[in-house]
């Protein structure tokens, strides 16, 4: 299955539609919960997320939209556009074939050589 | 660490977006709004020093701003070409539209209208390609094939010249009608109009008015002008030979098997060789050259019974009462003959008019000779020749004492179930049409209406659209003086449509709606009858679409202004400051559209004065404009993009009106106009006048004839 080229790079772009599938989110709020969700094990910057997220916005997948929070303070919230929401389930597809992929050439036993207990 | 340092760090993350201010301020209202998150969840024990880690954990401003850039790269482009099309082509696409089809469609409805003698226009516009009047069109057909024959040879060449083609007598019978008795050649030409066409009694009796002009004088052509004063005056005899040669030509004509001015049917030619008309203002020029053409010579027969009238006196006072009596007796083979060759009901009453003079004349001098039965049966026979004028007479007014209630109802009934034109045109008519009948006539009036308020509509948006533009320059150079960059919003699609939506497209289509629902709208019955509530509708819709797109746009800018930390003023000093600055750039338009009407009227020598006034006057608007401002420099984003927004709106809504709207009740007008078989001369009907009028001239002939037994 040939993948997209930045999945072989980072897998940001997949994990945005996923997130924002789940809900729109502002952008502090999807480093709060890509943070939390990885116990810490990722620590994305702003320098990663906000391209991202403008290019996202740019291809239409989600769109931006300026609503006040708590305490009425107005935040920039991210949602999937239909267009997005329709790419979900492929891009999920491909990052689980990505990774079994991945696995096949990090964990499988090299061929001919089988793997010593 | 403070908001200054955040600022300086989002200034320099966004400073790669310059080429898109709206698009910076926006990625910089949101990286302040994610610093002040990151500060308010940061670890430290004082706001600086959260503050500072915010800042530490951000990343290196230089890599975050190339790396915005070129996320943001496409969008920039493609918002740049938005606002390329948006000021170089959608704008001034829609006001040049716009101002084709309202200067277009108003040169063509002036030049039209400038033909009536009760028109106050008296300026002759350039017509546009396309959108010629049909006065317009006449001219170049005569451009093309000749000009029409003026002077007297020209109108005999062209007669002669035509002789041979298929009703060509026609012509020359105009031209004998149009030759004034005065002219040396009159008696010639008269004899050669007799060798064209030698049954046709037109040229003997023109002949006998020519020598009983030189011959004598009717005492009640004396009097033919004053109604009040009917007594009176004699007959004068100047020239017997003359006068003798004058009831010879008379009696010459009476031989003749009829009698046709040809003025119906050269009018039909000249209709035919003019294009089809098809708009309202096609068929009043139509009827106006019929109807300027029909009187021409009507007048003359009935001096020339007045006449023959005088001519019976003065027999019978020289004793020869034989030929008198058979003068007065000839009233009945001329009224037969006129009223065969009528072929318009003014023709008709001509002919009645002009036996009514010949009988009553006929019948004082039955009693002055002491027949007075024969007087009697004369007037008896006259009234049954006039009957159908009688009894509609009596339709039309109660006498002296104002309209008959059944004139009356029958004008309310034609206002109310058919239009202005016909209660003003149809009640003169025996014959009372229809409803379904009047629909046509209806409707084309809705139609003509709604197309001239759209134009007005059209108009008022054209302006809106300019003086937003003007407005919203001179807004941009206030913030470009205060902040040294000009940054003026571009709202949404989705603002842009809610606006469309809301503002344009929903009043529109209410007022399309409510007007023509039958049960509430206003097309029920003619426009005489419900121009309060098609008034109302009107103002309505025209407060909606003036007011509604300014207060929605207002909204949409207020919060975007607020998303981006933009200042804005209160609402009241909002509203203000905007009618100020409409009232400065609408007053200096109104007044300069007031100074190029005036130089049209002064002509060319008021040029350079009202050039200089035009000058001084942009001097004093743009003062003003400049002070005001000036004055409110620091909402100049504000002003300057609820200004240039509203620029798309209006230029939608007129490509909408004008590629749209304004086709769909032309097409409404040109069906309504063609199906309606009251009003107005029509191609395929011949031109015979009012579609009705053939009707009521035929059953008027045939009553007239029966009365004199001549059917």
């Amino acid at each position: 299955m040939p993948f997209t080229a930045d999945l072989q790079f980072s897998p940001v772009e997949t994990v945005l539609v996923k997130l924002l599938h789940e809900r729109a989110m502002y952008g502090y709020e999807i480093i709060k919960v890509v943070n939390d969700r990885t116990d810490g094990a990722f620590q994305w910057k702003e320098g990663t997320l906000y391209p991202c997220l403008h290019r996202l916005e740019t291809a239409g997948v989600i769109a931006g939209e300026w609503r006040a929070g708590a305490f009425g303070k107005r935040r920039k919230y991210y949602a999937l556009t239909g267009k997005g929401a329709a790419l979900v389930q492929a891009r999920l597809d491909e990052w689980a074939a990505f990774s079994a992929a991945m696995d096949a050439l990090l964990f499988a036993p090299e061929r001919g050589h089988p793997v010593r207990a | 660490m403070d908001e200054p340092t955040f600022e300086k760090l989002a200034d320099q993350v966004t400073d790669g977006l310059n080429a898109d201010p709206e698009l910076r301020l926006d990625v910089r209202a949101e990286i302040l709004a994610h610093l002040e998150d990151a500060a308010e969840h940061a670890d430290g024990a004082t706001p600086d020093e959260r503050a500072a880690h915010a800042v530490k954990s951000f990343g290196t401003p230089l890599d975050i701003a190339g790396a915005l850039l070129e996320a943001n790269q496409p969008r920039m482009a493609w918002r740049a070409r938005l606002r390329l099309l948006m000021t170089a082509v959608l704008i001034p696409l829609a006001v040049l539209v716009a101002m084709i089809l309202v200067y277009g469609r108003a040169a063509r409805f002036a030049n039209t209208v400038r033909l009536f003698s009760f028109s106050p226009w008296r300026i002759t516009l350039p017509e546009l390609p396309g959108m010629l009047s049909v006065r317009t069109h006449a001219a170049r057909y005569d451009a093309k094939h000749g000009p029409p024959p003026r002077t007297r040879e020209e109108m005999r060449a062209f007669a002669l010249r035509h002789r041979a083609a298929p009703g060509g007598v026609a012509y020359y019978a105009i031209y004998a009608t149009r030759l004034a008795g005065a002219d040396a050649a009159f008696v010639r030409e008269m004899r050669l109009g007799e060798q064209l066409e030698p049954d046709n009694a037109l040229y003997n009796y023109r002949l006998a008015r020519y020598y009983l002009d030189k011959g004598m004088e009717a005492r009640s052509e004396q009097h033919e002008w004053n109604e009040g004063k009917r007594q009176g005056g004699t007959d004068t005899l100047r020239d017997r030979r003359m006068m003798a040669l004058g009831l010879a030509e008379y009696r010459n004509a009476l031989k003749k098997p009829y009698y046709d001015d040809h003025v119906v049917e050269a009018e039909h030619r000249r209709m035919a060789a003019l294009p089809a008309p098809k708009l309202f203002e096609d068929y009043l020029t139509y009827t106006e050259s019929f109807s300027s053409i029909i009187f021409r010579h009507l007048a003359e027969q009935r001096t020339l019974a007045r006449k023959i009238g005088g001519c019976a006196r003065l027999l019978a006072a020289e004793g020869r009462t034989d030929d008198a009596v058979a003068l007065v007796e000839s009233w009945k083979p001329v009224a037969v003959q006129q009223a065969r060759g009528s072929r318009t009901l003014i023709q008709l009453l001509v002919a009645i008019a002009c036996a009514e003079i010949a009988a009553k004349d006929g019948a004082e001098l039955y009693d002055a000779l002491g027949h007075h039965a024969l007087a009697a049966q004369t007037r008896r026979e006259c009234a049954a020749f006039a009957a159908p004028r009688t009894r509609a007479r009596g339709h039309w007014r109660g006498g002296f004492g104002g309209p008959s209630p059944a004139w009356s109802a029958r004008k309310a009934y034609l206002e109310r179930r058919g239009s202005l034109f016909t209660a003003i045109l149809l009640p003169v008519y025996d014959r009372t049409p229809t409803a379904a009948e009047l629909a046509p006539a209806r409707y084309a009036e809705y139609a003509v209406l709604e197309r001239i308020v759209l134009s007005g509509v059209l108009a008022a948006l054209a302006s809106c659209l300019l003086c937003g533009l003007i407005l919203a320059a001179c807004w941009s150079a206030a913030a470009r003086r205060a902040q040294a960059a000009s940054c003026l919003l571009l709202p949404s699609w989705r603002a842009l449509a809610w606006v469309f939506g809301w503002g344009m497209l929903l009043p529109l289509g209410l007022y399309a709606l409510l007007s023509r629902l039958p049960v509430i709208g206003v097309r029920e019955y003619g426009f005489g009858v419900t121009w309060p509530a098609a008034a109302v509708l009107l103002v309505a819709l025209l407060l909606a679409l003036a007011l509604l797109p300014y207060s929605l746009m207002g909204r949409v800018v207020r919060a975007r202004c607020a998303e981006l930390a933009v200042p804005v003023p209160d609402r009241r000093t909002a509203r203000r400051v905007q009618w100020t600055a409409e009232n400065i750039v609408t007053g200096a338009g109104l007044l300069l559209l007031g100074l190029v009407i005036g130089v049209l009227y002064l002509g060319p020598w008021s040029l350079l004065p009202a050039a200089l006034l035009a000058l001084l006057l942009l001097l004093v608007a743009g003062t003003l404009l400049r002070r005001l401002t000036a004055a409110h420099r620091a909402y100049a984003r504000y002003f300057g993009t609820l200004n240039r927004s509203l620029a798309p709106i209006f230029a939608l809504a007129i490509l909408v009106l004008c590629l749209i709207v304004h086709p769909y009740l032309q097409r409404s007008e040109v069906r309504y106009l063609r199906a309606d078989t009251l009003l107005f001369p029509k191609p395929q009907h011949g031109y015979p006048g009012f579609p009705i009028e053939a009707r009521t001239v035929a059953h008027w002939k045939q009553e007239m004839l029966a009365a004199l037994d001549a059917r």
